[in-house]
């Protein structure tokens, strides 16, 4: 039997066994399959005792036998000060991990299966450690991508990039507008950052948190994105978290934006070279629209995630199933290889489709966008499994609800 | 939006593109379903490469 999460074959990066076959990770072009048995055993794999199984089942569905990718935040530093932060970063000193725990955190996360990691912050390249952390990384098998607000990239922050298999600066708006989410710094700083970065020939990507305030210039960002060369802008819907908790309300987007934030990205004129991403919180708003459900499983569409296929760690090594979510046990990420199956906290995210209320219940989309985001629930409603109160489908539900409770 | 759904390769049940650098939420790639999975071609042809050269090794 071939040694688990090894390969001899040049286009793949690592394999690892799952109850359904397994996931193979490739590194050009960087891509992770999910395939079945057979398509593992004509790569040469034997029979894993996973296939006995139906998938790892503890009080609730099955999930994977590791997270897929892991988001860290290394630091919690941050001189930006900017007033929309998911992390209410600072600029003094924070409860951070040692280089050396770091490291042994990384091959724990590399040991149950993971493949990729983000780093972050804060600012991750307030850590002067960072270069070591990266070359470990890429040593055990991991790919470190990154996440920066871009205002510190010079040589030394230019060739640590050039380890990462993704690098995106932080940027909501273009231009006299750039500070629209109280972001600090100026947009002429993230421009020589990503004219730096492109010229090392670094991949480079924009990620934008839409608020209401930049709604109406996202096209302007996607322009800019095209212009530069860059291969992808992700779009991350502002969460009610950290600093943002305190703005959210006024600066939350509206259910007429959240209904014509898809179709108005599909008309934005753009390469094919540049891709647009979503992150989880946004694909309500995608299923408004009912795409083709097979469609949307094949290219690993997913709402909550976490704890499945996601995992965060903040920088005093607790880890949490995303990062706008708390772990109130406080697990250590040193503990993952005996915590990814019997953390209180993840479980709770695995239960979400079997504790799903209405009308997430009765919706066909429920496997996949498993009620919508927690942190947006948990904070209009208090409830961990309240369906999130932001997705089209339960704003009109609830409206229809307090309808017929007046006509009553 | 009456194009034909996704053919993988057999034995290829998901795919996801690229890698995700946000350290605070997972990146999906946005498609606008269910066209331009022709983004994913290079992808699909890779996977299917793959049996093919094992299975090519076999014999």
């Amino acid at each position: 039997m071939k040694k688990n999460d090894t390969t001899s074959e040049p286009s793949i990066h690592r394999v690892r066994y799952e109850s359904f076959g397994g996931i193979i990770s490739s590194i050009d072009p960087p891509f992770l399959a999910w395939v079945d048995k057979g398509f593992m055993r004509k790569l040469g794999y034997c029979a894993s005792p996973l296939w006995e199984k139906k998938g790892i089942a503890r009080q609730g569905e099955a999930f994977l036998s590791a997270p897929t990718e892991v988001h860290w935040a290394v630091t919690n530093r941050c001189s930006n000060g900017c007033l929309g932060c998911y992390k209410d970063s600072q600029p003094s000193e924070c409860a951070e991990l040692s280089t050396d725990a770091l490291k042994a955190s990384l091959k724990s996360l590399r040991d149950l299966g993971v493949f990729h990691v983000a780093l972050g912050g804060g600012e991750a390249f307030t850590r002067s450690d960072l270069h070591e952390i990266v070359l470990y990384s890429r040593e055990i098998g991991l790919v470190p991508n990154l996440t920066t607000n871009g205002l510190s990239i010079g040589k030394h922050e230019i060739e640590i990039c050039k380890l990462m298999g993704q690098v995106n600066i932080s940027c909501d708006a273009v231009g006299k507008d750039f500070s629209v989410n109280g972001r600090n710094g100026s947009f002429e700083q993230i421009e020589n950052a990503i004219r730096a970065l492109k010229h090392a020939a670094v991949s480079v990507g924009i990620n934008c948190v839409v608020s209401r305030n930049n709604f109406y210039f996202l096209e302007k960002i996607v322009e800019f994105a095209a212009r530069e060369g860059l291969n992808e802008v992700e779009f991350l819907k502002i969460k009610p978290s950290g600093r943002a908790k305190q703005w959210y309300a006024a600066n939350a987007l509206t259910q007429e934006m959240i209904r014509a934030f898809y179709p108005m990205l599909m008309r934005f004129n753009r390469p094919d070279s540049l891709e647009l991403k979503i992150d989880c919180s946004f694909v309500p708003a995608v299923l408004y629209h009912k795409p083709e459900k097979s469609d949307l499983e094949k290219c690993a569409v997913s709402g909550c995630d976490a704890g499945n296929m996601l995992l965060s760690v903040k920088s005093d090594g607790v880890f949490a199933g995303c990062s706008f979510v708390d772990n109130s046990d406080n697990d250590q990420v040193s503990k993952i290889g005996e915590q990814w199956s019997a953390s209180r906290h993840l479980n709770r995210f695995r239960q979400l489709v079997a504790s799903a209320q209405k009308p997430c219940r009765s919706c066909r989309y429920l496997s996949l966008c498993r009620c919508g985001c927690r942190a947006t629930a948990g904070f209009y409603t208090n409830d961990f499994f309240a369906p999130d109160p932001e997705c089209p489908f339960v704003f009109d539900y609830t409206h229809r609800q307090s309808i017929s409770k007046r006509s009553i | 939006m009456n194009q034909k759904a996704i053919r993988f390769p057999r034995g290829v049940l998901k795919i996801k593109k690229g890698y995700n650098p946000n350290s605070s939420s997972i990146g999906t790639v946005l498609y606008s379903f269910p066209l331009a999975f022709i983004a994913l071609g290079a992808i699909i042809a890779l996977c299917a490469a793959l049996i093919k050269g094992k299975a090519k090794d076999e014999k």
